[in-house]
């Protein structure tokens, strides 16, 4: 059971990223990006591509998948800000078109071809108190506690952080102090972009890489970031890990040919309950 | 926005030079022309359910392809298992995706917008199981191959033709009505203006969930009509990007429920994979691209032809 919920934190903690992710972009632009899994699995492809055929090492990799991820999700931005401007749900759909054309770019670049990517680290495993742990899981859990802790801090406790929650509450006021809002929905972008990579390059150990596999578990990460409300980055850590452990038992004690059926009724339930996540912004608005 | 009633008559001139070059189609073409024509049709039908609650509810739904593969099964395994005749098990198909709808629309009557879509995204991702769960009730492997009926001897691919045919002429004719009904007022209304909606008596969830209903109920008849045209159905023909390729089609057809509206974009959709059947990677470039500008187009309409006026005045002399 413990092992379980331990399992089922390290797949929430990968969601909970992508989840983080998409909660920075909606609440600084109002844009559900559905472009993110496809930003995300293009960058592995980088990385994938650099290590494997060009054998640059780790760390220069992800450094330029960063740069051209960054690069993508500013494209992305700056076309989509027009039209969030204007309507939540056209951008929805927007951001669904510049999905498909990354997906295409993906397959133009690198073929649909199924290739495995394996992080730098060793196989280590652990007992502690009685269950396995692995190098991999101390890692995921690691990064995605450190990555969470490093934007509650940005945005707590940093000037950034206060322009951040500005535009967020009150775009109109922010821009007549003087603040440019597409500088700081250009910000958001780019950290969720080096969220997506990170995720990415966490997730496809655990099964390939090809161009649909990035994509389809940032698709989980929506539903998380739905869980726990669009609007709260608390509540974007909190659906990821629930989605995460509630998907391990039912794999376990239900059967896992029907995860994904689970997981709607679980959505539906939660949204009847809680019709704007578990945070709605009438709560606890502010991080 | 829907235009006012008065001066739109049941069907006008252009509609029947369409219509009339649909019914020759069979007799013009070859076999694999007239079996994409058909596989046309039934993606115009699907495109008029996502327009539909476009229009009617606001809502974008991404999960389509559960209801469209309801409907497909329903008709694979009423025609092989219970021998139901041609018109009776499209009805069946369209009511099954109705319940399914229902099923999903009740619990989401609250939600709206972004939520929403990604309830319908969830939902969508169950299709591999819910094939399954049909595969292990009723046996079988992937693929459950569907039937024709034997109609006056004519030809398998006129059978399948004139199925997908009748399927979106009538599903034409039934949105064209329904916009001139009480329901179909109400929702625009309850769309428009929810508060007035309420005060004369329009409840916003009853119209959620109606609205979402017909649209799952249509969506199920495109299903029916597609398991007709190929004749084996398997969850793979329903996965999250044949959704969002209805999508495309609807903004393509400026999400109109017209006969032409929607034969346009669902002509985008179908026609682009088979010229580009070779390469995996244009057709969603070109979606994804058309997608963009016209959501573009129609967000800035007023701005565009603003400054082509401007362009226009200043270019002469």
């Amino acid at each position: 059971m413990m092992g379980l919920i331990w399992s089922g934190i390290v797949t929430g903690a990968l969601y909970a990223l992508g989840a983080l992710g998409l909660v920075l972009i909606f609440k600084s632009s109002k844009v559900l990006n559905f472009a993110f899994g496809n930003q995300a699995g293009l960058a592995a492809f980088i990385v994938y591509a650099l290590v494997d055929s060009l054998h640059f090492s780790w760390g220069a990799s992800v450094a330029l998948a960063f740069v051209a991820s960054i690069a993508v999700a500013g494209i992305l931005c700056v076309a989509i800000y027009p039209i969030a401007l204007k309507s939540e749900l056209n951008a929805v759909i927007a951001s669904l078109g510049c999905g498909l054309v990354l997906q295409g770019i993906t397959v133009m670049l690198f073929g649909t071809s199924v290739v495995s990517l394996d992080l730098p680290i060793g196989q280590g495993v652990m007992h502690v108190a009685g269950f396995l742990i692995t190098t991999y899981d101390v890692l995921v859990v690691g990064v995605a506690i450190a990555l969470i802790a490093a934007i509650y801090l940005l945005i707590e406790k940093t000037r950034l952080g206060v322009v951040f929650r500005a535009v967020s509450t009150a775009a109109e006021a922010s821009r007549i102090s003087g603040i440019s809002i597409l500088q700081v929905h250009l910000g958001a972008w780019f950290g969720a972009a080096l969220l997506g990579v990170i995720g990415a390059l966490l997730i496809v150990p655990t099964t390939y890489l090809s161009p649909v596999t990035v994509p389809t578990f940032m698709l989980q990460a929506f539903v998380a970031a739905a869980i726990g409300g669009f609007e709260s980055l608390v509540g974007a850590v909190l659906g990821g890990v629930t989605v995460g452990i509630l998907m391990n038992l039912f794999n376990y004690y239900g059967s896992p040919e029907y995860t994904n059926t689970f997981l709607v009724f679980v959505v539906l339930a939660i949204l009847t309950i809680f019709p704007g996540g578990f945070f709605s912004p009438r709560g606890f608005g502010r991080a | 926005v829907l235009k006012p009633d008065g001066r739109r008559t049941l069907i006008a001139a252009p509609q029947i030079i369409v219509c009339l070059a649909l019914l020759a189609i069979p007799a013009l073409f070859g076999n694999y022309l007239v079996y994409v024509a058909a596989l046309v049709l039934t993606n115009a039908v699907a495109i008029i359910s996502i327009s539909f609650l476009l229009r009617y509810a606001g809502e974008v739904s991404i999960g389509h392809n559960l209801f469209m593969a309801v409907g497909a099964f329903s008709v694979a395994i009423l025609r092989m298992h219970f021998s139901v005749p041609f018109p009776i098990d499209l009805v069946c198909a369209m009511g099954f995706s109705a319940l399914i709808g229902l099923v999903v629309a009740f619990p989401s009557r609250q939600l709206s917008g972004i939520y929403l879509s990604v309830a319908t995204l969830a939902v969508g991702l169950t299709v591999p199981e819910f094939a399954s769960i049909v595969n292990n009730v009723f046996g079988g492997s992937q693929a459950v191959y569907v039937s024709l009926p034997r109609a006056l001897g004519a030809p398998p691919i006129e059978v399948q033709y004139f199925v997908a045919l009748l399927t979106f002429l009538l599903v034409v004719a039934a949105v064209r009505m329904f916009r001139r009904s009480r329901q179909g007022l109400a929702l625009i209304v309850a769309r428009d203006h929810g508060r007035a909606a309420e005060s004369f008596g329009v409840s916003l969830r009853w119209c959620r969930l109606s609205a979402f209903t017909i649209s799952a109920a249509i969506a199920g008849l495109a299903g029916g009509a597609f398991a007709y045209v190929t004749q084996s159905v398997a969850s793979d023909s329903f996965t999250f990007w044949n959704a969002v390729y209805l999508l495309v089609g609807a903004t393509i057809g400026l999400r109109s429920l017209s006969l032409t509206g929607s034969l346009a974009g669902s002509l985008f959709i179908t026609v682009l994979p088979q010229i580009f059947a070779g390469s995996g990677a244009l057709p969603p470039i070109l979606f994804g691209t058309a997608l963009y500008l016209c959501v573009l187009a129609g967000t800035h309409w007023k701005e565009i032809t603003d400054n082509l006026l401007r362009l226009r005045r200043e270019l002469r002399p």
